[in-house]
C-alpha cells in the first residue's frame, strides 16, 4: 500500500499562492476526475479550504501511485503556474508521514486556530466529495474513516476544543454565562450592527437569546440585521429606555467618543426595574466609560477584558498539543499495523490457495489413474489429508515467521520474499 | 459500626480536598482533584448513613421504632447528612463548581456540635399521636433550618462571586462558582421553601403542645423564638416577592443571610430551653438511644 500528499499550508504558504492554488467547487470535480484518467489504479482526495490545499493519492500498490514529480506537473498544469512555485511552496508526505500529516490536519492541531471545529466536518465532505466523483476507494475508505475516528478521540479525550477562543463566542460563553444559566427569558440589547456585533447575535442567537432588540444610528442598517436573524430594530433616540429594560448590553459602534457616559448611565438606572446589567463593550474606542465599572449591579467589560480570556484559552488549547500528538502516534501506528496486516494477510491466502489448487489438480491426477479406480472412500480420503498435512507442514515455518515478524519492515520484507520464492500473483 | 469521628475525618478530608481543587490551575490535576473528592465526598456519606442506619437498627431492636431525633445532638447529626445529600445532589448536576467550599464548613459544624456537645437528655416520649406530631414538626423545623442554610451559603457565593466578576473577569479565578442567576434563584427559593416549612414546623408543634397538654405555652422561650423566626421568614419571603421584579441579587442575598442569623440565635434560645425535653413526671423511663461519636 503507498500514500502520497502534495499540499501547502498558511504554514509557509502565503496567502497570494493559497489563492493561485485554490479549487473552486467545479475545478474539484475536474481535478478529481483528471486524476482517473491520468492514473486509472491510482485514488485520490483533495482536502480545498481556506487555509490549505492538499492532495492525498494512494494505490494497494506502490508503482500505481503518481509520483511526486506526477503530481507537482498535473498542479501546475491545472492551475497554470509554474513548476518551480509549485516545487516551492508544495510539500510531499509519503507514508506514515503523510497518515500523520492528515490526522493533525483532522484533529485541527495543524490549523491557525488550534482546536477550530470545522475542519473535521471539511475533511469529511472532502472524502465524501471524492467517494461521490469516483476517485475514492479501499485505501482512501480506510483512511479517511480512521481520520474521522481520529478526530473523534482526539477531541473527546483532550479539552483541544473545550474553550473558546474568539472574542465573541467568549463574550456569551465564559462571561455571559457567568451571570445567567438561560438567555432566552433574557432581555439583549446589541448597540451597533457591525461585523463583530452580527457575530455576537449568532452566538447569543445559539445560547436560547430570543428577546433582542438591535440599535443602531443606521436604522436602515439596524433592520437589515434584524431581518436576517428576525430581531427587532429601533431607533437609536429609544436607546436609554432600552438600556434601562436590559439584562445584557452588548455594544460594538465605531463611535469615536464613548456613546453612554457614566452620569448618563446613572439617570438611566433610577428608572431601572430589574437586577443586575452585563455590558459587553466590544468596540475600539469604547462605546461606555470605564468610570461605569464602578456603579453597582453593573458589570462593564472591554474588549481588553475579553481578548484576555482569549489568549489565556488559547495557551490553554495549546498545553492540550502532546496529549494529542500522543493520540496521533499510536493511531499511525495503529493503521499502518493494519495495512501490513492486510497486507502479509492477502500473502498467506495467496499462498494457501496456490497450494489447494496444487493439492487439488495432484489428488485428481492420482485418483484418475487406472489402479486408483478401486479405492474406497475412505482411502481417498486419507490420501487427501496425508497431502493436507504435508502442505500445511511445509507452510507451517514460513506463515510462522510471517506472523511473528517483530516490525512491520520485517514483515513486509518477508511477505515480498514469500510472493517472489512462490511466484505469487 | 463507623463512629461520627470517621465521617467527621472524611468532611474534613472533602474540603481540604476541595481547597485545593480551587486553588490549582492545572487541568489535569483539577480533573484528579475532582475525581478524589468525588469519591472521598461518597466514603463519607456513606460511612454517615451507615452510622444513621446503625442507631435506627439499635432503635427498632429496643422496641422504639424510628424515633432518632431524640437529642439535639441527634438533630444535628441528622441535619448534617441532609445537607450532605442536597450537597450530593448539587455535586451530581455541577461537578466543576466548588460549591463544597461554603457547605462542606456548614456540614462540619452540625457534626462537630454533635460530637462536641452531646445532649444527654432526651427528648420526652409520650403518647402515638404526640410522637406523630412529634415527629412531624421536628422534620419540618430541620427541613426548613437546613433550608435556611443552603440559603445561607448560597448567598455567602453569590456575594463571593459578584464581587470576583465585578473585579476582574479577565484574571484567571481557579475557583468556580454557579452563575449569579442560579444563586439568585437558589436563595430565593431557600427562602421561601424554609418559611413553609418552618411555618408547618410550628403549626405541627402547636397541635402537638395541645394533644399532649391541652394548651400551647407561646410565652416558651423555645416557642416563642420559633415563632418569632417563622415571622421573620414570612417577611422575608413577602419582601423578596415584593422586590423580585428589580431581581436583585444582592437583597435576596442579605435576606438569606439576616435568616441564617435568626435561625442561629433561634436554635440556641430553643437548645438552651427545656424546649422539647422528657417530661420525667410524663415520660417512662427509658435507655436513651443517642447519636453519639462515641455510638
Amino acid at each position: 500500500m503507498k500514500l502520497r500528499m502534495i499540499g501547502c499550508s498558511h504554514h509557509e504558504t502565503p496567502l497570494e499562492i493559497r489563492e493561485q492554488v485554490a479549487f473552486t467547487s467545479e475545478e474539484v470535480t475536474r481535478a478529481l476526475s483528471e486524476i482517473k484518467e491520468r492514473f486509472p489504479d491510482a485514488e485520490a482526495v483533495l482536502l480545498n479550504t481556506c487555509n490549505r490545499v492538499e492532495l492525498y493519492c494512494g494505490a494497494s500498490e506502490q508503482d500505481k501511485t503518481p509520483t511526486p514529480q506526477d503530481l507537482q506537473r498535473f498542479l501546475s498544469n491545472f492551475h497554470e503556474i509554474s513548476l518551480g512555485t509549485i516545487q516551492e511552496y508544495f510539500k510531499v508526505r509519503e507514508d506514515s508521514h503523510a497518515v500523520e500529516h492528515l490526522f493533525s490536519v483532522v484533529s485541527s492541531i495543524d490549523s491557525l486556530v488550534v482546536g477550530e471545529s470545522q475542519i473535521s466536518a471539511q475533511v469529511r465532505s472532502a472524502y465524501d466529495r471524492s467517494k461521490l466523483e469516483g476517485a475514492a476507494g479501499s485505501v482512501m475508505h480506510s483512511l479517511f474513516q480512521h481520520a474521522n475516528q481520529v478526530s473523534k478521540r482526539v477531541t473527546t479525550e483532550t479539552e483541544i476544543h473545550r474553550r473558546r477562543i474568539s472574542v465573541p463566542s467568549v463574550a456569551v460563553s465564559e462571561v455571559a454565562s457567568e451571570f445567567y444559566e438561560r438567555f432566552d427569558d433574557k432581555k439583549i440589547l446589541v448597540i451597533g450592527s457591525g461585523e463583530m456585533g452580527v457575530e455576537t447575535l449568532q452566538y447569543l442567537i445559539d445560547a436560547g437569546a430570543r428577546n433582542i432588540d438591535i440599535v443602531n444610528r443606521s436604522l436602515e442598517r439596524a433592520q437589515n440585521v434584524a431581518q436576517q436573524y428576525q430581531l427587532r430594530a429601533q431607533p437609536w433616540e429609544s436607546l436609554d429606555g432600552l438600556l434601562a429594560q436590559a439584562d445584557l448590553v452588548i455594544s460594538t459602534t465605531g463611535a469615536p467618543e464613548p456613546i453612554v457616559t457614566e452620569t448618563r448611565l446613572r439617570n438611566i438606572l433610577t428608572k431601572r426595574m430589574r437586577g443586575n446589567l452585563l455590558i459587553l463593550d466590544l468596540a475600539v474606542p469604547r462605546d461606555f466609560e470605564a468610570s461605569i465599572a464602578r456603579l453597582p449591579s453593573v458589570y462593564l467589560y472591554s474588549v481588553d477584558d475579553l481578548q484576555n480570556v482569549c489568549q489565556r484559552n488559547e495557551a490553554f488549547r495549546k498545553q492540550q498539543l502532546p496529549k494529542a500528538r500522543k493520540i496521533i502516534d499510536e493511531e499511525v501506528q495503529r493503521i499502518l499495523a493494519d495495512w501490513n496486516l492486510r497486507q502479509s494477510g492477502d500473502t498467506i491466502r495467496a499462498l494457501k490457495d496456490q497450494a489447494v489448487l496444487i493439492r487439488d489438480t495432484e489428488l485428481q491426477r492420482l485418483l484418475s489413474k487406472q489402479s486408483m479406480h478401486d479405492l474406497s472412500h475412505e482411502a481417498q480420503q486419507e490420501i487427501q489429508q496425508a497431502i493436507d498435512r504435508v502442505i500445511n507442514k511445509l507452510l507451517h515455518g514460513p506463515l510462522q515467521s510471517l506472523r511473528d515478524a517483530p516490525h512491520e519492515e520485517h514483515r513486509e520484507s518477508l511477505a515480498t520474499a514469500i510472493r517472489r520464492l512462490f511466484k505469487l500473483s | 459500626m463507623p463512629n461520627a469521628s470517621c465521617f467527621l475525618i472524611a468532611y474534613l478530608l472533602v474540603l481540604v480536598l476541595e481547597a485545593f481543587r480551587s486553588a490549582t490551575s492545572r487541568e489535569s490535576l483539577r480533573e484528579w482533584l475532582t475525581r478524589l473528592s468525588l469519591g472521598m465526598f461518597l466514603v463519607a456519606w456513606l460511612t454517615h448513613t451507615l452510622y444513621l442506619a446503625d442507631v435506627v437498627a439499635a432503635g427498632i431492636a429496643q422496641e422504639q421504632g424510628l424515633r432518632y431525633l431524640k437529642t439535639w445532638a441527634d438533630w444535628s447529626i441528622v441535619a448534617a447528612w441532609t445537607m450532605a445529600l442536597a450537597y450530593c445532589v448539587m455535586l451530581w448536576r455541577r461537578s466543576d463548581k466548588q460549591i463544597g467550599l461554603f457547605l462542606l464548613p456548614l456540614i462540619l459544624l452540625l457534626v462537630v456540635l454533635a460530637v462536641v456537645f452531646p445532649s444527654e437528655s432526651p427528648m420526652g416520649r409520650s403518647t402515638s399521636t404526640v410522637s406523630f406530631w412529634r415527629m412531624v414538626h421536628s422534620m419540618a423545623m430541620l427541613i426548613g433550618t437546613i433550608l435556611v442554610a443552603l440559603g445561607f451559603a448560597s448567598a455567602v457565593m453569590y456575594f463571593v462571586h459578584a464581587w470576583k466578576l465585578k473585579h476582574s473577569v479577565a484574571r484567571r479565578w481557579t475557583f468556580r462558582l454557579p452563575s449569579l442567576e442560579y444563586l439568585q434563584q437558589m436563595g430565593r427559593k431557600c427562602i421561601l421553601g424554609s418559611a413553609a416549612s418552618i411555618g408547618f414546623g410550628v403549626i405541627s408543634g402547636a397541635i402537638m403542645n395541645f394533644t399532649r397538654d391541652g394548651f400551647v405555652a407561646w410565652t416558651d422561650r423555645g416557642i416563642l423564638m420559633t415563632t418569632g423566626l417563622f415571622a421573620w421568614l414570612c417577611i422575608a419571603a413577602v419582601a423578596q416577592k415584593i422586590s423580585s421584579h428589580r431581581g436583585k441579587g444582592e437583597w435576596t442575598a442579605g435576606l438569606n443571610i439576616l435568616s441564617f442569623i435568626i435561625v442561629v440565635a433561634a436554635v440556641a434560645a430553643v437548645v438552651t430551653a427545656p424546649h422539647g425535653a422528657s417530661n420525667p413526671q410524663q415520660d417512662a423511663p427509658e435507655a436513651p438511644i443517642s447519636l453519639r461519636g462515641d455510638a
